[in-house]
């Protein structure tokens, strides 16, 4: 019989690496990405001072990040622990690749989003933690997948033999 | 396909792809949208050229790219363009509207993905 807490253990370094990463972009959907700066006074009728991924103007572009890294995990996850069996390929590309295509998209993206100039009308706003984060995040999410395709691309290692097999005893 | 696609969507992308009232309009190099719209034409612009060097200037490419093969290359970058050009699409504009560049690089996008699919299902990549 096997435990639930001893199948987690199964998951291999990259595959909780990728879900942590997961945890921390979907984290960094939440906090701020862009706010205005202090001394901008706002229009009567206008409250938000600080924008998340999550905001009208800014999504969905900025839950891409998100949705590539839950497509990585969620079926990771579920093929570890609950022993779902995954389709090879999908649309003729197997599924370690999709993996590593989403992760470097949202990379990819997440670099995007650092480097433009999001604004508010004439006024050009600040990046905030999450935006950081979800670039740190993302970067997590690539390492995990290289991990995880370097491990499933690697041999398995033969089984070791110890003195005593050698002895006989 | 490909080549005419990336096309339009490389002249999609200098015309305006958003009007913004009283303020004028901005295209996909314009200091708002890059480099994130960019990526679209950028694209575009990849795709293209490596299916014009490979069949008219008889270039030879590698077969593989970091373990992919071109047709699934051109897959992914088609399908990226084309999901952040629909993402455009459903987001909210505020007072903001759609230019006449931004209906051309959806156009262009989806054309690429199109291509990209054709490209992987002829029997020579399969």
């Amino acid at each position: 019989m096997t435990s639930s807490s001893t199948q987690a253990r199964r998951l291999a370094v990259g595959e909780w690496t990728v879900v942590g990463a997961t945890v921390l972009l979907a984290v960094a959907s939440l906090l701020t990405w862009y706010r205005l700066p202090s001394n901008v006074v706002l229009d009567a009728g206008t409250s938000a001072r600080a924008f998340t991924a999550w905001s009208g103007g800014f999504s969905p572009t900025t839950l891409l990040p998100l949705v590539f890294g839950l497509a990585i995990a969620v079926p990771t996850v579920l093929g570890r622990l609950a022993d779902l069996q995954l389709p090879e390929r999908i649309g003729g590309i197997r599924c370690t690749q999709l993996r590593l295509i989403l992760a470097a998209g949202a990379l990819l993206l997440a670099i995007s989003e650092v480097a433009t100039q999001r604004a508010y009308g004439p006024v050009s706003l600040q990046r905030g933690p999450g935006l950081w984060l979800t670039l740190l995040a993302s970067c997590a999410l690539l390492v995990g997948v290289v991990l995880d395709h370097r491990a499933a691309a690697s041999p398995p290692t033969p089984p070791t033999t110890s003195s005593d097999d050698l002895t006989g005893t | 396909m490909i080549i005419a696609a990336g096309a339009v969507t490389v002249i999609g992308a200098f015309l305006p792809f958003w009007e913004v009232p009283l303020v004028g309009t901005t295209n996909a190099w314009g200091r708002l949208l890059f480099p994130i719209a960019t990526l679209m034409p950028v694209f575009g612009l990849v795709m293209a050229v490596q299916v014009a060097a490979a069949r008219f200037g008889n270039v030879q490419f590698p077969d593989r790219v970091l373990s992919f093969t071109w047709p699934q290359v051109h897959v992914a970058l088609g399908s990226f363009a084309a999901l952040l050009a629909v993402c455009y699409l459903v987001s909210d504009k505020g007072i903001m509207s759609f230019g006449i560049g931004y209906w051309i690089v959806l156009l262009g996008c989806l054309g690429l993905v199109t291509g990209a699919v054709m490209l992987e299902r002829e029997p020579a990549n399969r």
